[in-house]
């Protein structure tokens, strides 16, 4: 098992937000995480990278217990975080914003390489290396923030919303992109509100909904189950 | 009035906005970075002086005491912020404002205590005590000269450690998001301990440079203090940019107000702040970032 979250509760100040989740994602699967507005997805992700606060329960990465460490001894572990909304960094170029990712990954010292392997995946943002990331439209951000996770050769990347007010092409592209890079070898867990399209590309997925984990399985199976969706996935 | 007093009055002007760019500058990559209100900056400011004194009694050398003013002053703030700021973060930003402005009353009292009250005589090293003379008219003290150059070059090596290093980028990008930052690996306490030293030796660097032509003692820091918050504010708070151009521009409208009319030049600087902020309520340089 590479990544193991075992029954946390996760708070914001007094609001006690995850209770009890548990979720396991295995090597070289793509896991999706879904569920309504407000269901806690965002703060599982972040409790695994020690950005909300974890109270009670473990998670383990790679057989060791990463819940009390830090953030950015959690990023050197090999996990990385494609956040919500982007997050592209004002006033950084696209250059800089990757150049930031790979300061302390090993990758350091191959700007040049990593930027080239980029291109493979979005040639566009190899264009506009020295423009402002912030200028770039919202799918080339989606772009651009997917790149910065993805030069520092993570063993998992935790991708929150993707597609999030992108075009329907560009969720394709995206989907495409995400399969594409689990199939180099990245562990991926996403969360999504687009659930078809998250239960299509991913092996397994958990359902949540206020702060538990309600259902897991395979993701064909929880796609063809009307039940699940009626009950915890319909808006 | 002689257009001699005149050019004459703008060049000290210059040189007090040197010495309000320079406290401005820390003031306000602190503030950007850290979002603290550092009430000690002009104790520190104070304690760079008085360690310049004290340098230039014992060895005699003014470009020693202009090493360790700030070397001493940047170590002191890496004490302060690991061991009293640390443990603030996270909670309300007037914790650290209370925290600075005690300290501000200690680092006073702590001066006054073992140098007493009175003023150190200090002057420039003998090497800038001539004047310099500029096209047979004009005479200009040789260490303000030696001020405003200095200031000068301090301002770009800090442009430049802030837009061509690693450490620069890192900084820039925190002061914008630092969760992010966090999130790529960054760890954001080990940059905020650096950028509290380094604002550090901005204010005791600002203080050797100033003891030659201010007086030195405990209290020097309180008035500069409020001088230098007006100047961040008129400037934006947490801009550099904003900090240079303000620090220039309140330092020659307060000098040459004193060459016009001596009684408004306490406080004509307030008056240019209130200006400016009914224009331009988030100061020349708004509040975007640290560069900008
Ligand atoms: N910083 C915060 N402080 C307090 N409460 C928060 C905070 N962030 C989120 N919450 C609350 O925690 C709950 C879970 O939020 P979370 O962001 O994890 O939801 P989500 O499943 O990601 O939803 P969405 O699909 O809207 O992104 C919500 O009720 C939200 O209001
Ligand atoms: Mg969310």
């Amino acid at each position: 098992m590479l990544l193991k979250v075992n029954n946390i509760d996760t708070y914001y100040g007094l609001s006690h937000i995850l209770q009890g989740v548990s979720l396991e994602v295995k090597e070289k699967e793509i896991v999706t995480l879904v569920g309504r507005n407000g269901a806690g997805k965002t703060t599982t992700l972040k409790s695994i990278l020690g950005l909300a606060q974890v109270r009670a329960g473990s998670i383990e990465f790679d057989g060791q217990d990463i819940s009390r460490l830090p953030t950015h001894q959690v990023i050197l572990r090999g996990i990385s975080y494609v956040p919500e909304e982007r997050r592209i960094i004002p006033g950084l170029s696209v250059r800089e914003n990757i150049k930031l990712a790979l300061l302390k990954s090993h990758n350091r010292e191959r700007e040049e390489e990593m930027i080239e392997r980029v291109a493979q995946y979005f040639p566009v943002l190899k264009e506009r290396l020295n423009q402002d990331g912030t200028s770039l439209s919202g799918g080339e951000q989606q772009m651009l923030a997917i790149a910065r996770a993805l030069v520092t050769d993570p063993k998992v990347m935790l991708i929150d919303e993707p597609t999030e007010g992108l075009m329907p092409l560009l969720v394709e592209s995206i989907a495409e992109i995400v399969l594409e890079i689990n199939r180099s070898g990245v562990t991926v867990l996403l969360v999504e509100q687009n659930i078809e399209m998250a239960l299509s590309i991913s092996h397994r997925a958990y359902v949540i909904d206020e702060g538990r984990i309600q259902t897991s399985g395979l993701s064909q199976d929880i796609l063809a189950d009307e039940e699940i969706q009626r009950r915890y996935l319909s808006v | 009035m002689d257009f001699n007093v005149i050019i004459m009055q703008l060049f000290t002007g210059l040189s007090l906005g040197m010495l309000y760019v320079l406290l401005a500058l820390g003031l306000s990559i602190i503030f950007g970075l850290l979002t603290v209100v550092n009430f000690a900056h002009g104790s520190m400011y104070m304690w760079g002086a008085f360690v310049g004194v004290f340098t230039v009694a014992w060895t005699g050398n003014f470009w020693a005491a202009l090493v360790l003013a700030p070397l001493g002053v940047g170590l002191y703030g890496l004490v302060i912020e690991r061991w009293l700021i640390r443990p603030l973060y996270g909670r309300d930003i007037n914790y650290p404002l209370l925290l600075t402005f005690g300290l501000q009353l200690i680092m006073i009292e702590v001066v006054r205590i073992f140098f007493g009250t009175s003023d150190h005589p200090f002057s420039a090293p003998a090497l800038l005590s001539m004047p310099l003379e500029v096209m047979g008219i004009f005479y200009f003290p040789a260490y303000r000269v030696f001020l405003i150059v200095f200031t000068a070059v301090i301002c770009f090596v800090l442009w430049f450690f802030l837009e061509k290093t690693d450490l620069g980028l890192i900084i820039r990008a925190g002061t914008r998001d630092p969760l992010m930052v966090r999130a790529l690996g960054i760890d954001m306490n080990l940059i905020w301990w650096l950028v509290f030293g380094i604002g550090s030796a901005l204010a005791g660097l600002a203080g050797i440079l100033a003891a030659p032509i201010r007086s030195v003692y405990p209290e020097m820091g309180i008035a500069m203090l409020v001088e230098c918050f007006v100047v961040t504010v008129v400037g934006g708070m947490g801009s550099l940019p904003g900090a240079i151009v303000a620090g220039i521009l309140l330092g020659i409208v307060s000098s040459l107000t004193t060459l016009v009319y001596p009684q408004m030049a306490d406080i004509v600087i307030f008056l240019v702040m209130a200006v400016v902020l009914l224009v331009r309520p988030s100061g020349l340089f708004g509040k975007a970032g640290l560069l900008e």
